[in-house]
């Protein structure tokens, strides 16, 4: 008894003594606190910070005769700094903000110009926020635009954005970028971040069941330099950038039988190694990709199962990858941005020149000699093997 | 009457003592009239031995204890008519011839003092008395109504033997002869309860069992000072280590085969008179989750169920207030999609989470007490009251959120899979402890609470054997029957923290 009265006193000063008020302030009733899903981010005039907000209704709101159900909720307030402007947000929010479910942080186009590593700062910091939530771009439009435009479509915003990243490795044009992917390249020198861009554009007659007014379309990537956003890239780049960072899942590949009609081949698997190395001439690099595939889809109506269509059809999908990659490769260099972080694949191959290289990479980089070694295979044909003709 | 001549019977004399205060008086039919007389169910009838007017003797018995076929048969009918005592011309040859065996009744005493013979007549035996010699003798003539051997009550059984234990001790610990037929079952019985007198069977292996724990057992019941034991509680507070805590320590079964298995892994039995279960001691946390079903399957599929058992052990104890400090706390921790459904379930309820998981366990409880204390024939109306009041217009009257109806059926659920009902209780007081913690500092506050009730299992050892075994102690630790149990082949010792005689089961 005498024990347990010692462990008693021991566990009223572990209450009393430790930050257990704190714990007492975030008591929350469930249904009271505004559980972000969405936090938008827009850099106004003046270096005011516009933050937006945003969660899925609990109840869909049907009362208003006419109009369409509201899916999503949004709060939205300014101030100067990120933390003010969240809790300015407390002078009139009908619930209290509640980080814990955060997915998606989205920057409008010109607040990711501006540089969006300050804006992150809060979110890093905060302890509610999941260093998983994804970070997205909006191209042409600001963040706090597009959470309101789409607050009324029928499917709330973050569930339509988890579906087009669910379903990104089909084409494997963009992919997703986390909050901890993104800080760790953000905090290095010479190495430029890329993220998912989302498009907004007005739906196209026919192209979606939904009854929504806008398409998201999610199919490429943006460059920054340090932390600014420099330039979008277009479909093919972008899944350049996923071929060198070992990032493709599957896509299409469009290759031509020999009568000239395209069969078209999905990517299986595919692997990338980068090689860096030095010798006299100065820095080089390897890039090996190996990849294998499938024929999806043949247009031709010749049999393409023979040991020569198939080997043309290996080396077209070779080259075709090989020009892919040899394009962003260029481009980068061109540009000047390290996309890949070869910097780092060069630091550890070359611990000694760490510093050296680090000091000379805007230098150094634009003037490495790549080598693109694309191996690949043909290897699911599955039993039917000759096109459906109507002989 | 007596099935169990193998066993040794000794009776508590300080017990008898205490209570009969009749030492001084001299064993005469006059005093006991004296003591029993004014009772109805006495009974007294005068006979003359072999029709001698100068033999004169008294029979006395308690009606309805008695078989008087038996008393008519075998008692008096050999003293009317047997030849012997044609030639008896005194009380005291007729003593001797009794002695030699004259009259052939099985279980025969002779008593030269009041008190054994007030014992035995009260127990339902018939006592003839020998007023000049101060001298009677006792046949244990007993003939009660008993109920007959049924069917486990609240212990189900779907594999195996299907009797269990009745009021009646002497049947109780016939059951356990006919099951292990072996001289080493040791059935010793004594005296509790200072009014009552209950007989009390302590029953163990004698090759087995360690020899320290049964003399504990002995002198705990010795040392017991109790009115009666008509009720279980009576014994058990009296011979438990912790009285503060909840957890049961000392097990109970209505079952014989259960009983024989334990018997046979060194531990001690008690067999009550009177009450239709028997104690099995020590009792250790392990004991209160194995049910005797598992060891009636395959090793797989027991070893499947006894952990699914063990999960819901801590479902029931921590769902509530882990649904509290979730959703009152630490709402990021719940899957986000879930979020909204608990969200949308509780729109327009008016308490907070804590009073409506509140709310909800106390109706669980009254619903379970009420199901207990109704007569069986209106026991059907709480279910369906509980059903629709509790269940149904709660959560329209959007009292209660479904949510919370779920979490707290599924703790229901989870509870009624204990096989032991003492266990199941501890576990529900418990669980609204937590759950107060919990409402007050969420997780943390939970944690500590689990910390307290881990504390309190380390420290609590019943008779010796640490209450966690065989999850802790210093001895070579044996998991081969805890979290999952293995093969019987492979089940080679008996469980080491009982420090028993002889450790090898089977080779």
């Amino acid at each position: 008894m005498r024990r347990f009265f010692v462990f008693s006193i021991i566990l009223v000063f572990i209450f009393v003594l430790t930050g257990c008020s704190q714990l007492m302030r975030n008591r929350a009733e469930i249904d009271r606190i505004f559980n972000t899903r969405i936090v938008a981010i827009d850099k106004l005039e003046e270096n005011k910070v516009l933050y937006t907000i945003s969660t899925k209704a609990a109840i869909p709101n049907t009362q208003q005769q006419g109009t369409a159900p509201k899916t999503s909720e949004f709060l939205v307030s300014e101030g100067t700094t990120v933390f003010e402007a969240a809790r300015n947000m407390a002078e009139y929010a009908h619930r209290r903000p509640h980080y814990g479910h955060t997915e998606f942080i989205i920057f409008g186009e010109d607040t990711a110009r501006a540089g969006i590593l300050p804006y992150l700062d809060f979110i890093s910091r905060n302890q509610e926020f999941r260093y998983n939530a994804k970070i997205y771009i909006i191209q042409g439009n600001s963040a706090n635009s597009f959470i309101t435009s789409i607050s009324t479509e029928s499917i709330f915003l973050a569930d339509r954005l988890s579906i087009l990243e669910d379903n990104a490795f089909s084409h494997s044009r963009s992919g997703k970028v986390t909050l901890s992917e993104a800080l760790f390249v953000l905090s290095k020198d010479n190495v430029a971040t890329f993220l998912p861009v989302i498009v907004m554009t007005p739906s196209k007659e026919g192209r979606n069941s939904t009854d929504g007014a806008y398409d998201l379309i999610l199919k490429s990537y943006a460059v920054f330099k340090e932390d600014k956003l420099q330039v979008f890239l277009d479909d093919e780049l972008s899944r350049g950038v996923n071929w060198v960072k070992n990032r493709i899942q599957s896509g299409t590949i469009l290759v031509g039988a020999p009568d000239n009609k395209k069969v078209s081949l999905e990517i299986l698997q595919s692997k990338t190694s980068i090689k860096p190395y030095m010798d006299e001439s100065g820095l080089q690099c390897t890039v090996s990709i190996k990849f294998n595939t499938n024929i999806a889809e043949s247009l031709s109506t010749e049999d393409i199962f023979t040991k020569e269509v198939l080997e043309s059809l290996k080396q077209q999908q070779e080259k075709q990858v090989e020009t892919e990659v040899k394009k962003i490769l260029s481009y980068a260099q061109e540009r000047n941005m390290d996309i890949f972080g070869l910097v780092s694949n060069f630091s550890m191959k070359y611990p000694m020149l760490k510093n050296e290289l680090r000091e000379n990479w805007p230098e150094l980089f634009p003037e490495i000699k790549f080598n693109v070694e694309v191996d690949s295979n043909i290897n699911r044909t599955y039993l039917i093997k000759e096109p459906a003709t109507s002989k | 009457m007596s099935n169990d001549k193998g066993s040794t019977k000794k009776v508590n004399k300080t017990i008898l003592e205490e209570t009969f205060d009749y030492q001084g008086l001299e064993l005469t039919y006059t005093n006991i009239e004296a003591i029993l007389g004014s009772n109805s169910d006495f009974i007294y009838r005068q006979i003359f031995i072999s029709n001698n007017r100068d033999l004169e003797t008294s029979v006395i018995y308690i009606d309805g204890m008695v078989n008087t076929q038996l008393i008519s048969d075998f008692v008096i009918k050999p003293l009317m008519q047997v030849d012997q005592f044609d030639n008896c011309t005194c009380e005291s040859d007729v003593i001797k011839v009794i002695d030699e065996g004259t009259v052939y009744f099985a279980d025969t005493k002779k008593r030269t003092n009041i008190n054994d013979v007030l014992n035995d007549v009260l127990t339902g035996s018939v006592a003839v008395i020998f007023n000049k010699q101060r001298t009677a003798f006792t046949f244990e003539t007993k003939g009660f109504d008993k109920r007959p051997v049924s069917q486990p009550a609240a212990e189900n059984v779907l594999k195996g033997a299907k009797d269990a234990f009745n009021e009646t001790i002497r049947v109780n610990t016939a059951s356990c002869r006919r099951k292990i037929k072996s001289p080493n079952l040791v059935i010793e019985e004594t005296i509790v309860g200072k009014q009552t007198k209950t007989p009390v069977a302590v029953c163990y292996m004698k090759n087995i069992a360690n020899e320290s724990l049964i003399l504990e057992v002995k002198k705990r019941l010795e040392n017991m000072s109790v009115d009666n034991i008509m009720n279980t509680e009576f014994l058990e507070e009296s011979i438990i280590d912790d009285k503060a805590s909840p957890f049961p320590q000392i097990q109970y079964t209505e079952r014989p085969d259960k009983f024989c298995t334990n018997l046979l892994d060194g531990r001690v039995g008690l067999i009550i008179d009177g009450l239709p279960i028997a104690y099995i001691i020590p009792g250790t946390l392990l004991q209160f989750v194995q049910a005797p079903e598992d060891y009636a399957q395959h090793f797989l599929i027991s070893s499947a169920i006894r952990y699914m058992r063990f999960t819901a052990l801590f479902i029931t104890l921590l769902l509530p207030a882990f649904y509290i400090s979730i959703t009152t706390f630490h709402q990021e921790m719940i899957p986000t999609e879930l979020t909204f459904s608990i969200v949308a379930a509780k729109q327009g309820v008016p308490f907070p989470m804590f009073v409506e998981v509140l709310l909800m366990l106390i109706a669980f409880e009254l619903l379970v007490e009420a199901g207990l204390r109704l007569p069986q024939t209106i026991g059907q109306t709480v279910s369906i009251v509980g059903a629709l009041v509790v269940g149904q217009a709660a959560v329209e009257a959007k009292l209660l959120s479904p949510a919370t109806v779920i979490i707290v059926a599924t703790t229901a659920i989870t509870s009624f899979t204990m096989p032991n009902q003492d266990l199941s209780n501890a576990l529900r007081l418990w669980r609204f402890g937590l759950a107060i913690v919990a409402s007050i500092i969420g997780m943390y506050g939970l944690t500590m609470g689990l910390f307290l009730l881990i504390y309190q299992w380390c420290q609590m050892d019943t008779f010796g054997v640490p209450y966690l075994s065989p999850f802790i102690g210093d001895e070579k630790i044996q998991l081969q029957d805890s979290l999952f149990t293995l093969p019987i082949s492979s089940l080679k010792k008996r469980p080491d923290s009982l420090n028993v005689k002889n450790k090898q089961r089977i080779k």
